[in-house]
Parts: C-alpha cells; sequence; structure tokens
C-alpha cells in the first residue's frame, strides 16, 4: 500500500518549507493545490532556478 | 466568517462497480495526500485501508455509504481519483516472467477496467440448501485485520463474511442474525467438495485488472502480462 502515494512526508515537508521559506507561497496555497498542480508548480520553480543560475554565472564570466 | 468557495475544483464522473451507480467526483488535495502518507507509513494496513476510504467519502459529491463498498469498489473509485490528482500515467515496475529482470512500464490508470461482477451469487450447497454469497466489504476486509488470526482463520472468517443467507426446503435464514458459532459449525460441517464451492467464491472476488504488453529490456522477451488487484498499479 506504501507505493500507493508517489511522494513520502519527509520530501513532502522539505519540498513546502522551501515552497514557503524561498518562494513565498503560503501553507494554505500548497496544502489547497492538487498534487499535480503542486508538481508542476515545483518544476515551474526548477526550470526558473536553473535559468537565473545560468543567467548570474554568464553575467560573472562576462 | 468566509463564504464557502464554490466551483474551485474540477469534477468527474466514475461508475460504482458493485451497484452500477454513477457519482461525481473530485481530485484529492495537497492536505489529502499528506494524511493518506501519514496513514501509508504508519505501517498499519487498517490504517492505510480507512485513510483510503475516508480519501474516497471526501473525494465523492453525490452522497454514499461507505460501509455499502466492496473491496473492489475501493480499489477502482481509488486508482480513478488518484489519476485525477496525481498524474493518469503511473509507471510500474513489472518482472519479466522469462528472466526475472524488473521492466518500468507506463500504465494509463483511466483505462484500468471495471471488474466484471457476476450476477448470480447463490451456490448450491446440495439439492435442498443453497447460499446466497455477497462480496466482503471494506469494514469486513478491515475486522480481518485487526484480529490476531492464523492465514487459515483469516480465510475462514472471510467465507463466513461472504455468506449472506442460507435457504432451505422451508427456510430462508440470514446470516448477519446467526450466531457467530452456528456459522462455524456450518461451515465446518461443509463436505471437502462443498466447502471448495465456496472457497472458490471467496479467491474470485472480483479486481480491477488491465492487461499490459511490454518488450523485457534485458533478454527482449514480448511478454503479455495481466496486472490484477490495487498493488499491482502503482
Amino acid at each position: 500500500m506504501i507505493a500507493l502515494s508517489h511522494d513520502n512526508l519527509v520530501n513532502y515537508y522539505k519540498t513546502n518549507f522551501r515552497l514557503m521559506q524561498e518562494h513565498n507561497y503560503s501553507l494554505s496555497e500548497i496544502e489547497n493545490m492538487i498534487p499535480w498542480e503542486r508538481e508542476v508548480y515545483i518544476s515551474l520553480l526548477i526550470d526558473y532556478i536553473e535559468k537565473e543560475t545560468e543567467r548570474i554565472n554568464k553575467k560573472m564570466q562576462g | 466568517m468566509a463564504l464557502p468557495k464554490l466551483n474551485d475544483k474540477p469534477k468527474y464522473e466514475l461508475v460504482i462497480p458493485s451497484s452500477g451507480k454513477k457519482v461525481k467526483y473530485r481530485p484529492y488535495l495537497v492536505k489529502e495526500e499528506k494524511v493518506l502518507m501519514m496513514a501509508l507509513e504508519s505501517g498499519d494496513k487498517n490504517t492505510a485501508l480507512n485513510a483510503v476510504v475516508d480519501t474516497i467519502e471526501a473525494c465523492i459529491n453525490d452522497p454514499i455509504d461507505k460501509n455499502d463498498l466492496s473491496i473492489f469498489d475501493i480499489e477502482y473509485m481509488f486508482i480513478m481519483i488518484r489519476s485525477k490528482s496525481v498524474g493518469e500515467i503511473s509507471e510500474v515496475g513489472v518482472k519479466c516472467p522469462k528472466c526475472n529482470t524488473v521492466n518500468e512500464v507506463s500504465i494509463k490508470l483511466d483505462d484500468v477496467k471495471l471488474p466484471s461482477i457476476p450476477k448470480d451469487k447463490s451456490i448450491e450447497i446440495n439439492d435442498t440448501i443453497s447460499l446466497q454469497m455477497r462480496y466482503p466489504g471494506y469494514m469486513d476486509v478491515a475486522s480481518l485485520e485487526d484480529e490476531t488470526l492464523s492465514g487459515t482463520e483469516k480465510v475462514f472468517k472471510l467465507i463466513g463474511k461472504c455468506i449472506e443467507s442460507v435457504t432451505t426446503e422451508d427456510e430462508f435464514i440470514l446470516i448477519k442474525d446467526t450466531p457467530e458459532s452456528e456459522l462455524e459449525e456450518f461451515i465446518e460441517s461443509l463436505s471437502s467438495a462443498q466447502f471448495m464451492k465456496i472457497k472458490d467464491f471467496v479467491e474470485n472476488i472480483p479486481t480491477v485488472e488491465k492487461d499490459v504488453t511490454f518488450h523485457c529490456k534485458s533478454c527482449s522477451e514480448k511478454n503479455d502480462i495481466k496486472l490484477k488487484g490495487i498493488d499491482d498499479f502503482f
């Protein structure tokens, strides 16, 4: 039955904490999303962070 | 006090396999998934089953009585709700029967088949006695988990829970009105052939299923496998 869940509690709390701490989401906003919606926001954020890191790196090199 | 929020979640439809009743449902939310994870990670089967049933009850818009749901209703309804909540594709590890390598196979959960439910659930014990059977509800399965019984004792208990009534030449006896000791005595008095008929019913309780075809990544064998039961789908 454990496999019915696509995530685990440790990962759940860690991700929520980072979303609240670093990206200004509120806990109630996160908890009222549909799980796939939360996944979409997380992957969009990862994309954004990667692009920003690349942009900053390029700026520092140039 | 804030006004309630209406129509803020999508609604879908499913058919409850045992009753054929069409009901509307919504996906579960992150906070409900958290409760599921807590229950599933507790390692207690009953806690997990109760959490799954509570989630189904919360997500179904129409009134349903969870005590009327069979175990295959729970499996099917949870798969449907989960597919709209987490994603319609589930990656499962399926063992190649030839070389035992675990292969990742993508399954579209929406394509999971409804279990086919036989209409006639009666069993002829002899010329004068017949049994009307029923599929076990989730409460029946949960009550078996509570007891510290051996495997055989659990099968006997489950068989008892699957008998709805006994019809003799001049009597119709409802099992729910019969003392448990009398039912146990009745089951123990069955001949081997009679017992096998009932055992066959219990072993063939409908379950969710789906046919999958994949080529093994290790030995390239083409496999056609039938996934059965909720554990096979995640």
